[in-house]
């Protein structure tokens, strides 16, 4: 009874170790791309794909100029775009009279058929190939330094989704009225914070989103950038809060301009983030000071002062405590 | 002025006129025009006249708000220069905008030559004006309007950067800029019992130079860069008039004034910083980014005051008549930072992305304080002499792994997690009487999800979800425990018209006894742009966006030690839109009329109207020139602060130039 028990069971962990086995394969097919078929073709580089879909006859370079004849104005567009460096064979003697096909692989049966599935086009591909279409060349570069942290990584916004790789580069569009233009597409709730009345100057043309954020990626969050090596951008223009100070107001320090001020726009003056000063400066000024404060309570705490909130004087925080983001001489930040 | 209103009159007619000939043209045979390829010269000019009628309202509320001035004015200019022989450079780029006076003046050029240097060159000029009576006035109960803490300033930025041998192995690169302000300002001069606003000039400059190597290889980039700042920091009062200040209570039948002050802070400081930064690619399944910075600015600061009047010494309860202080202060501040990090392919769809941060922030500080006190009737005076050292140390790291999975081509997932930590210190308040130095802790940790769909390329959409639990923070109002979601959807309806909604969602808990911090930020936005066939009769650019903050927390009344309730709310609604409509055609140029403009509305704790109605019209009178003109009209207004609102027309009329 307990040997044919034991057989049974025997026989049973066979095929579970079987069925294991299989199933372990077929998680590390599927992982390593070999299951599904479909799923596995989309995940091939860019130009392998363009040459396994013209397997019957594998494709060919046949160069920019067969390309023109179809499509004259990209080409003509292309001529004053600064990719038109690769057709020139300034960056690879390879690619030299081959611009269109660095990028879309090689043409000869888009050419003869005319079909648009017989050529790549990153436009239409998904962010990650289209991207490593641009990497090939642009991967080792200083603005890439923070590419793979940003929140466009992140959420896979394609370069060509902001870089136009054929268009001509013109002067007809302001520089900084073209970027927030550009910017403001995907991110209308941020261009709407700059329709308050108190706010940095970007409807007017006086400013750019790339001189306060490098949309490639930064070492601070928000890809906000840097300056003078590690200080916030917000210090290039305002270099009056730069310090460092005597006496510091900590938050500026800890938690940045953003801890206070709402930096796109605001309809609170200064753009700060409450309508009346005192309930911002109260929000952090007001626990006890006591031998061991609550861990939860955090930095900042005053004991109980003069300041009585009936006196308008002590409702505007900021007609005393004028140096509020620092003092060079004076430890209440007074003078 | 009559000039500009006789031809602004005598254009519509001459362009009318230009339009028979050139619709005659098209029937017969398009003149020869001169190809892209060899248009040395591209851009345009334009020129224009402000008129600005105040119809009601605050002017100073106006300049701090809009600033826009009358006269005449060079509204902008682009230019691209080619030059087909390539001899100083081979493409030069030059813009201006808004210059006349104007607020905003902007100034940009560009100069390449490819394999040898590019030139960027850049200056700005921005008014600083911004006096609103309701903010920082404690005078405000007794009708004065006038703000304690107010300035009218200019800033200047300017920088040049040169680049050698750009797209090389080695570019070698050097910059420097300038960043100054001058300016007016009113700022109070504080004395123990009372406040007195005085008029004072302000200056400051900071000068940054810095230079260095980018190295670029296949498998690697490496930039070293090494600068250096020089600043000034200067403020000085000069003032001889009787000032009551913001107290005019009386104790023991005396009032408080301010009868003459003199005050000069200067401030010089210097500084040296340095960056590392490098990307590598050592196999095809691997990238490794990383970067250290350093930066070291110190301060050194004399500051000298001496005033008379009747200030009340509140620790004696004395009156005394003068007062003269010194200060001798420096800071230094070394700020050491770094992150470093790789992305790692290990299977075709699935990629890890993992990256470690840290910055440190040292400032030790101290100040040598002298104070003489001078009482009536005593030749003497009473003398203090105070050193007061000062410290902040300050360390935050944060660590971060994602990982990316292609699902299918058109799916991918995300997930991942950050944990913060770090601590600071720093010297208490000088009335706390436990302790002489305050220290906090952070300590949080951040699960993260996303989700990517890109069905077609007509339609996508992406969402980001994050959740955090935190033990210790900094401050009161840090973020604590939160949810932050965010979502994005476009959706190309057909190719002329493109409709887009976004979300975005931030709630923040803290219960804490003494504090329940309760934050919920929503926006809400859709927008549309609307172009059938490619935009050659209208085209339509819209969005509307709808915001909502809730921030509601306790804290404790100063003088009575009750808990009182800090309540925010701000519901808004934003929307901006431009619809552009092409009428005929002058020659090869579209006459245009175009009308839109933003409005933002918002209710609760500061309720404000704004609103920004636009109306364009551009009239090509020839091949080179357009006529064109723009109507705007400001409309600003608060229900707390009824006085601040204002209502003004602008009206432009000018000439673009095309090259």
């Amino acid at each position: 009874m307990r040997v044919a028990s034991g057989g049974g069971s025997c026989l049973t962990r066979v095929w579970e170790d079987r069925l294991r086995a299989v199933l372990l394969a077929a998680v590390i097919a599927a992982f390593a791309g070999g299951l599904p078929p479909g799923w596995a073709a989309e995940a091939q580089p860019p130009a392998q794909k363009a040459e396994a879909k013209a397997a019957p006859a594998k494709a060919e370079y046949v160069g920019s100029e067969t390309c023109q004849t179809c499509h004259e104005d990209i080409f003509n567009a292309f001529k004053k775009n600064a990719h038109a460096a690769v057709d020139a064979g300034k960056k690879k003697k390879a690619w030299e009279g081959k611009a269109c096909e660095a990028c879309h692989g090689p043409g000869s049966r888009h050419a003869e058929s005319t079909e648009k599935a017989d050529i790549l086009n990153p436009a239409k591909a998904n962010p990650a190939t289209a991207d490593k279409n641009c990497l090939t060349c642009h991967l080792n570069q200083p603005t890439h330094v923070g590419r793979i942290q940003s929140g466009h990584a992140h959420n896979q916004v394609a370069c060509a989704a902001c870089h136009p790789i054929h268009k001509e580069e013109t002067a007809k569009t302001p520089r900084t009225a073209s970027i927030n233009a550009q910017c403001s597409k995907c991110h209308p709730s941020t261009w709407a914070q700059f329709q308050r009345p108190y706010k940095h100057k970007l409807p007017e043309g006086a400013m750019s989103c790339v001189d306060c954020h490098n949309p490639h990626g930064s070492f601070l969050p928000r890809s906000v950038s840097l300056s003078s090596g590690n200080e916030p951008g917000c210090l290039k223009c305002h270099g009056n809060k730069r310090g460092p100070f005597t006496f510091d107001h900590v938050p500026v320090q800890m938690e940045g301009c953003t801890a206070c001020h709402q930096v796109h726009g605001s309809a609170n003056p200064k753009m700060l983030t409450r309508h009346e000063v005192r309930n911002l400066c109260l929000e952090c000024h007001s626990n006890l000071a006591r031998p061991a404060p609550a861990a939860s309570n955090g930095l900042g705490g005053i004991p109980p002062a003069i300041h009585d909130l009936r006196s308008p004087r002590y409702r505007n925080c900021t007609a005393c405590h004028q140096k509020i983001h620092g003092s060079y001489v004076n430890r209440g930040l007074l003078r | 002025m009559r000039l500009l209103v006789g031809l602004a009159l005598i254009l519509p007619l001459w362009s009318a006129e230009e339009a028979k000939p050139a619709a005659e043209a098209k029937e017969t045979a398009p003149a020869p025009a001169k190809s892209a390829a060899e248009q040395w010269l591209t851009g345009n000019f334009e020129l224009g006249y402000r008129w600005v009628q105040m119809s009601s309202g605050n002017f100073d509320v106006y300049r701090s708000v809009v600033n826009l001035g009358e006269g005449p004015k060079v509204l902008g200019a682009d230019f691209r220069i080619t030059d087909p022989e390539k001899r100083a450079f081979d493409r030069l780029t030059f813009s201006m905008h808004q210059w006349g006076g104007e607020p905003y003046s902007t100034l940009r050029g560009d100069a390449v030559k490819d394999g040898a240097y590019r030139v960027t060159g850049e200056y700005r000029s921005l008014a600083y004006f911004n006096n609103i009576p309701s903010f920082a006035n404690p005078l405000l109960p007794r009708g004065v309007t006038w703000s304690q803490n107010s300035y009218d300033s200019r800033r200047r930025y300017s920088n040049v950067e040169v680049e050698f041998f750009p797209g090389r192995r080695f570019v070698p690169f050097f910059a420097y800029s300038r960043d100054w302000a001058k300016g007016r300002g009113v700022l109070p001069y504080f004395t123990e019992g009372n406040e007195y606003p005085i008029p004072v000039a302000l200056k400051d400059r900071t000068d940054e130079y810095r230079g260095g190597v980018r190295i670029h290889f296949d498998k690697f980039h490496l930039t070293l860069e090494q600068g250096g700042i020089q600043f000034i920091d200067a403020q000085e009062a000069g003032y001889a008039e009787f000032n009551p200040g913001n107290n005019t209570a009386s104790l023991f039948g005396r009032t408080q004034s301010l009868t003459k002050l003199n005050q000069i802070y200067d401030v010089t400081g210097s500084g040296v910083f340095s960056r590392v930064a490098g990307t590598a690619s050592p196999f095809k399944w691997l990238n490794l980014f990383g970067q250290f910075l350093y930066s070291k600015p110190e301060t050194k600061t004399g500051y000298v005051v001496g005033a008379t009047g009747v200030f009340l010494q509140l620790n004696t309860l004395r009156y005394f008549t003068g007062q003269q202080d010194a200060v001798g202060a420096r800071a230094k501040q070394p700020h050491p930072s770094g992150n470093i990090g790789f992305e790692v392919r290990p299977f075709r769809r699935l990629r890890v992305v993992e990256s470690l941060m840290t910055d440190r922030l040292h400032n030790a500080s101290s100040a040598l304080i002298a104070e003489a006190v001078l009482f009536p009737g005593v030749t003497t005076a009473e003398q203090q002499v105070t050193f007061l050292p000062d410290r902040l140390i300050y360390n935050y790291n944060r660590q971060e792994v994602n990982a990316f999975f292609d699902v299918t081509s058109r799916v991918m997932l995300r997930g991942g997690f950050r944990y913060v930590w770090g601590d600071a210190q720093y010297s208490a308040s000088r009335l706390n009487p436990f302790r002489t130095v305050e220290m906090g802790e952070i300590n949080q940790k951040v699960g993260i999800a996303g989700l990517n769909v890109r069905w077609n390329p007509q339609i996508s959409f992406n969402g980001e979800f994050e959740a955090a639990s935190s033990d210790r923070m900094y401050f009161r109002t840090s973020l604590n425990d939160y949810k932050r979601m965010r979502a994005r959807a476009r959706y190309q309806v057909k190719p002329s018209i493109l409709v887009g909604a976004n979300f975005s969602l931030l709630d923040n808990q803290n219960p804490s006894p003494g504090l329940q911090f309760d934050l919920r930020q929503r926006s809400d936005s859709v927008s549309i742009q609307w172009a059938p066939k490619e935009g050659r009769r209208f085209s339509l650019l819209g969005d509307y966006t709808r915001s909502t903050l809730r921030s509601d927390l306790l804290y404790l009344n100063p003088a009575f030690l009750g808990p009182e309730r800090s309540f925010y709310r701000e519901n808004a609604h934003i929307a901006t839109a431009m619809l552009d409509v092409n009428l005929f055609k002058v020659g090869s140029r579209q006459a245009r009329v175009s009308g839109g403009g933003s409005l933002f509305v918002s209710s609760f704790s500061r309720a404000t109207e704004y609103y920004q109605p636009v109306g364009r019209f551009t009239m090509p009178v020839n091949r080179m020139l357009e006529w064109f003109g723009e109507w705007r009209w400001y409309c600003y207004g608060e229900s707390a602060y009824r006085y601040e609102a204002f209502r003004t027309n602008h009206i432009v009329l000018g000439f673009r130039f095309l090259m």
